[in-house]
């Protein structure tokens, strides 16, 4: 599985967002706002999934503004804390 | 009253001249003479800016109810003099420092030693009594304590330095990026506390409670938080006992554990009707000290359509 469908499948399941499926979620839709319709609560989950699936962390503000951006620029932002592919 | 995004702000209480002359009088003759001059021009300020007095309205309708006019207009009297009296020695706290405030926090050990666990911690804080003074009581805890506050304002602007010098505080702007809540997320998960208010909605998420008799709302924020990052829940509530003096009761409601997935909503629901319960014992012994100004009942139609989930309909 691809790390971009890891990250929507994990974002659905933790989320807890109803009648939404991978495929719903393109690459580089806005995950706030317009596209997804996340929140700032929405924000707290994504947080934690980024630390406790990849050990992660989001403490430079302004990056995160990038990072949170899309499911593209989280599992770039994944793969070059990690090196997953 | 709304700002150019449409989110609602807090009704002002003052202008800067006034701000600077309290804060002369303080400064030159004690907190006493502010008080004369506070009670002086009450009654002058609460007739000629009605919509500040009426904000007060709500709740002391659902306080008091079997309160006609007249005795409301007395208990707005009273309650802004109380506000007015907090805001007084809060600015004391500023001018006159730390050592002439006399802080009654039996219960301070109980806090420092589950900080010290280092398993995060989000202290609900409430618009009551001296709430603002008492966060600066919350240092030498062990961790770090992040305040998720706006203190850019007359009424919070004393206590932003103290805030500011300390290395046992963090101020997180609540109008950063995503609300501060991806700041106050790392810090719980690194173990530090973080306070927020709880009896406020302003546009985030809320969950209906019963409040003094009527539907309320209420922020799941502080719950969430705590349940995504299994941080203990601990309630703050201040009150003003006397001249530059109060008191700081807390109650831990939770140790973060989210029962399940699929109830995590009623856990929330649980959790906030703990804090509301709290807030309500505290509120009959100290009817003058909730300063939220805000028609937290009135907002159910606007508030409820925020939840993802319907967390309201059980």
């Amino acid at each position: 599985m691809s790390l971009e469908n890891e990250l929507k499948e994990l974002i659905i399941k933790d989320l807890k967002l109803v009648d939404v499926t991978p495929e719903d979620i393109k690459d580089e839709d806005p995950l706030f706002g317009e596209g997804l319709g996340l929140d700032s609560l929405d924000a707290v989950e994504l947080v934690v999934i980024l630390q406790k699936n990849f050990q992660i962390e989001t403490k430079d503000m302004e990056q995160s503004k990038e990072v949170f951006t899309s499911i593209k620029t989280l599992a770039d932002y994944v793969r070059s804390k990690t090196g997953a592919q | 009253m709304a700002d150019s995004q449409g989110k609602r702000q807090a009704p002002s209480y003052g202008n800067r001249l006034g701000f600077w002359f309290f804060h002369l009088l303080i400064k030159t003759a004690g907190p006493i003479p502010a008080y004369i001059l506070l009670a002086l021009i009450l009654p002058y300020y609460l007739l000629i800016r009605i919509s500040a007095g009426k904000s007060a309205l709500p709740y002391l309708r659902h306080r008091f109810p079997e309160y006609g006019k007249v005795r409301l207009f007395f208990a707005t009297y009273l309650h802004f003099y109380r506000f007015g009296q907090t805001l007084i020695d809060q600015a004391c706290m500023g001018i006159l420092h730390k050592d002439k405030i006399r802080i009654n926090f039996p219960d301070k050990e109980i806090l420092t030693r589950l900080a010290r666990n280092k398993k995060g911690m989000v202290l609900l804080t409430t618009h009551a009594g001296n709430w603002m003074t008492a966060l600066t009581a919350m240092d030498k805890i062990g961790v770090r304590v992040n305040l998720l506050l706006n203190l850019d304002n007359g009424e919070g602007g004393h206590l932003k330095n103290i805030f500011n010098e300390r290395d046992d505080f963090r101020l997180i702007p609540p109008d950063g990026f995503m609300g501060g809540l991806v700041e106050a997320t790392n810090a719980l998960n690194s173990g530090e506390v973080v306070s927020i208010m709880g009896d406020r909605s302003e546009g985030a998420r809320s969950v209906l409670i019963d409040f003094l008799g009527e539907k309320a709302s209420f922020p799941i924020t502080p719950y969430h938080l705590a349940l995504a990052t299994g941080s203990d829940l601990v309630v703050l509530l201040t009150a003003r006992t006397g001249m530059l003096s109060f008191s700081i009761d807390i109650s831990s409601i939770s140790d973060g554990e989210d029962i399940s997935d699929s109830s995590r909503d009623e856990t929330i629901k649980n959790m906030a009707e703990k804090y509301v319960y709290l807030l309500e014992k505290h509120l009959k012994f100290h009817p003058y000290m909730w300063y939220n100004f805000f028609d937290t009942w009135n907002e159910i139609e606007e508030k409820s359509k925020l939840a993802r989930t319907d967390i309201n309909s059980k």
